[in-house]
């Protein structure tokens, strides 16, 4: 079979730093292919180039066999390349019509032929079974996140792309949603289209993946079916050494209890949530999107506040106005969401690391201990070996696993004895979070508390020491650590009443 | 389906806080309608209230662009000043100057003067990455110098009396009223409102602005041009301005170089009271001609009342405020 899209003997250098080298990729089409590396594998320089963002300095893409180059996205996409991004491309005050139409609306001479564009994008969502749900003058901003994905891939049909890239498309969504997102993977693939899956879990890569690349450090390591290989093999060609165990799980000794909830309620987020946590353990809160477990966790670091319900720390009952006073109580917590909510992206990674402490190190008449934050930031960034050539290093420019082990640091500052970690290996690399769980384990060994909100079952599953799973709001189940099966954990994270 | 139904059905709330405007607008005009003792209904007043419309109806209808856009734009007083001085100096030099004359003396200065201003904004905020806020800020700065230059620091003296045809004049005399009763600067306005809301709300390229408004990055990844989108909205802005700006001077047959001094706040008041939301992506040209009807009512009856003028600044900046909170509220229902 002829590949539709290829990449042949492509390099990328940009200035001081060498992105890709000789890199050759066949996209067949009527084929899932997975591209699969680290983070800084050079996955999103390979893309970029695939689809005009970037030119490459050496090497050349063909469609069809023939040599071409693009101009830019656009030229890219009027040729059949089209992309759904890691963040979504959806501009929320436009309704799905619009979206789907946008940058080639229909015209009526002069102005736009808004009936023809809604007519046909009730076909398209006809066409992905979508129409029950999805109604082309909805305003895209207030539907789902799965659902302004389905705008996306209808767009992609509607421009007729041969090829389609997609990077990191599960990211944002729950089990139930990446089945629908399978199902219209698998209509553009039989359609005929070529798709490049981008993704770091691998359940996902041999469910729908036909056929996978391996990039390291910026070269080919390897191209299979995958049929034809193993998901150890795979592990080992990414990170290029065999991981024998890629969960570090060491036998943790349960201590006092440390943190309980009572009872805790928020509106419709969750309800009546009791669970108790344990010096010298992780405790893993397991249960789809949507299933009330950020919610509960920011209510109680004292973020949001809660209906009723009740919250003890080391035994004593506490109120958290703001996460302040949950910090004074020697809390810590890891979000969701790195980029915007973990760190001040733009500032050093010294002043990331001592945010939360600075209040506790002042000198008199409110300076900063310039001193002592020199100090403790460099300790930390060599405890937690950090790659950055130094703490004035703005923190933007670390990579994803380096920058969550600042995040970590400035909580070990504080001094925090209980950790909330918030799906805190989500987006970065196999190896960053191998060496991720090994510093939550020495936390853990040294008497703090983990409480980890995971959505990846492989995680909950090989860190956790017990696990709690959610369910709409409500905890469905508790579960130790011998007796946990993904199973198990799906049927109480599915639990709907 | 019994959700699908409860969103179809009428939500009283929903519509009066989508149409706060329009209720706000009724309440003033039966106040003012009470308060002055009938004064605010004579004929007389609500066309003079059409004039009054008029400077800020222009202003407005291209801001919408820029804060659609979601950016801002405080240089349109004085680029509408700018433009006036202009194109008084024009007038003044020619005196045999004909009623129908007048019109391409008023149109070609405004129009050069706008493209100019607003390329300036619009080349600094999409090309150089200026902060708007910072980019009409010098525009303003710069636009207001210019108009004491060229003035020579007073008002542009001999200027025809034709000139003020279009800005003062008016259509359809009567015995009863033989100055006439439509005036010229109303028809002028509605047309130009209705050019650039159809072009909003009918074009691709309205499309495009608000995409581009919405979330820029998606806006280019689809292929929208979204630098141009943005100097173009600028540039539309600027010339409405600047259109402002020669009826200003035409209006009152002179050329001020202090002329529309503190406009951008009405202009802003009006846009944002229509529903235009300052953090870009929605908003109409229509809708802002309500907004722009309530701070003219809001002057004209508390002028007709006898209230000391410095007030209405307080009052307006209090409706700015207003106007912005009542769209974050919705917003935060949105979410």
């Amino acid at each position: 079979m002829q590949p539709c899209l290829q990449a042949i003997h492509i390099t990328k250098i940009f200035p001081g730093v060498r992105a890709l080298s000789d890199v050759s990729v066949d996209f067949y089409p009527g084929e899932v292919h997975a591209l699969m590396g680290e983070n800084g594998a050079g996955k999103s320089t390979l893309i970029k180039i695939l689809s005009g963002v970037y030119t490459a300095t050496e090497g050349e893409i063909r469609l069809d066999g023939q040599k071409i180059e693009f101009k830019g996205p656009r030229d890219a996409m009027d040729k059949g390349i089209s992309v759904i991004h890691q963040e979504l491309s959806i501009a929320k005050d436009l309704t799905v019509a619009q979206n789907i139409f946008l940058g080639e609306e229909k015209t009526n001479g002069m102005f736009l032929d808004n009936r023809s564009m809604n007519a046909r994008a009730l076909e398209l969502l006809k066409q992905m079974k979508m129409d029950a749900i999805i109604k082309p003058t909805d305003v895209a901003g207030n539907l789902t996140a799965a659902q302004q994905q389905m705008v996306e891939i209808a767009r992609v049909i509607n421009k007729n792309a041969r090829v389609v890239i997609m990077d990191e498309p599960t990211s944002s969504l729950s089990d139930h949603e990446i089945d629908a997102l399978f199902e219209q993977i698998r209509i553009l693939r039989d359609k005929g289209v070529a798709i490049a899956y981008i993704s770091h879990r691998m359940k996902e890569i041999f469910e729908i993946c036909d056929r996978s690349t391996v990039l390291r450090d910026g070269c080919f390591v390897r191209t299979d079916l995958i049929k034809d290989i193993t998901e150890h093999d795979l592990v080992a060609s990414m990170v290029g050494r065999e991981l024998d165990n890629y969960f570090v799980h060491t036998t943790h000794h349960r201590g006092e209890e440390t943190l309980r909830v009572e009872g805790l309620t928020h509106g419709r987020e969750f309800k009546n949530v009791s669970f108790t946590a344990y010096r010298g353990e992780i405790l893993g809160i397991a249960g789809l999107v949507g299933a009330g477990r950020t919610e509960t966790m920011e209510t109680i670091f004292g973020a949001r506040h809660a209906d009723s319900g009740k919250v003890f720390v080391n035994g004593k009952e506490v109120h958290f106005n703001s996460p302040k006073d949950a910090i004074a109580h020697k809390i810590g917590m890891v979000t969701e969401d790195r980029r915007t909510t973990g760190l001040m992206l733009k500032a050093m990674i010294k002043d990331n690391e001592v945010l939360p402490s600075l209040i506790y190190h002042m000198k008199g008449m409110g300076f900063a201990d310039q001193k002592w934050i020199d100090k403790v930031s460099k300790e930390y960034v060599g405890k937690l070996s950090v790659k950055t050539p130094s703490v004035e290093t703005i923190i933007g420019n670390l990579s994803g696993g380096n920058q969550q082990k600042v995040v970590l640091a400035k909580w070990l500052i504080a001094e925090s004895q209980i950790l909330i970690l918030d799906e805190p290996t989500r987006g970065i690399d196999v190896n960053a979070k191998s060496e991720f769980y090994t510093l939550m384990n020495d936390f853990v060994d040294q008497g703090g508390t983990i409480v980890m909100v995971s959505s990846e079952l492989p995680e909950v599953l090989g860190v956790s020491d017990r696990i709690i799973v959610m369910c709409e709001g409500k905890v469905t189940g508790e579960l130790s650590r011998e007796e946990a099966t993904e199973q198990k954990i799906m049927y109480l994270a599915s639990q709907v009443d | 389906m019994a959700e699908k139904s409860m969103q179809k059905g009428f939500n009283a709330k929903e519509f009066l806080m989508k149409n706060m405007v329009v209720v706000i607008l009724i309440a003033l005009i039966l106040g003012f309608g009470l308060g002055t003792g009938g004064k605010f209904f004579t004929a007389n007043n609500l066309v003079n209230l059409t004039t009054q419309m008029a400077i800020n109806a222009m202003l407005s209808a291209g801001l919408t662009y820029v804060i659609i856009l979601g950016g801002i734009d405080i240089s349109v007083g004085s680029v509408g000043a700018l433009a006036g001085v202009i194109s008084t100096l024009i007038a003044a030099r020619i005196p045999g100057l004909s009623r129908l004359g007048s019109i391409p003396i008023l149109i070609i200065p405004a129009i050069v003067v706008g493209l100019v201003c607003g390329g300036f904004n619009g080349f600094m905020i999409s090309r150089m990455n200026v902060v708007p806020m910072i980019a009409t800020l010098a525009m303003q700065t710069i636009g207001r110098g210019l108009c004491f230059i060229f003035s020579g620091g007073t008002a542009v003296s001999g200027i025809p009396k034709t000139y003020g045809f279009v800005g003062a004049g008016r259509w359809l005399a009567t015995e009863g009223n033989p100055n006439g009763w439509i005036p010229n600067i109303t028809i002028f306005v509605i047309i130009m409102v209705a050019i650039v809301h159809i072009l909003l709300s009918k074009t691709v390229f309205g499309r495009h602005v608000y995409a581009t408004g919405s979330n820029q990055q998606v806006a280019h990844l689809a292929g929208v041009n979204t630098k141009n989108v943005v100097f173009l909205g600028h540039v539309i802005c600027a010339v409405m301005a600047a259109l402002a700006g020669v009826l200003n001077a035409s209006k009152l047959n002179s050329g001020q170089p202090a002329a529309l001094d503190g406009y951008e706040m009405y202009a802003i008041a009006a846009t944002v009271l229509g529903g235009t939301s300052l953090t870009g992506g929605s908003g109409s040209v229509g809708r802002a001609m309500f907004g722009v009807a309530v701070i003219a009512v809001i002057n004209n009856g508390m002028n007709l009342m006898h209230i000391d003028s410095y007030w209405q600044k307080v009052v307006i900046g209090a409706i700015i405020l207003f106007a912005v909170i009542l769209d974050m509220a919705q917003k935060k229902r949105k979410n």
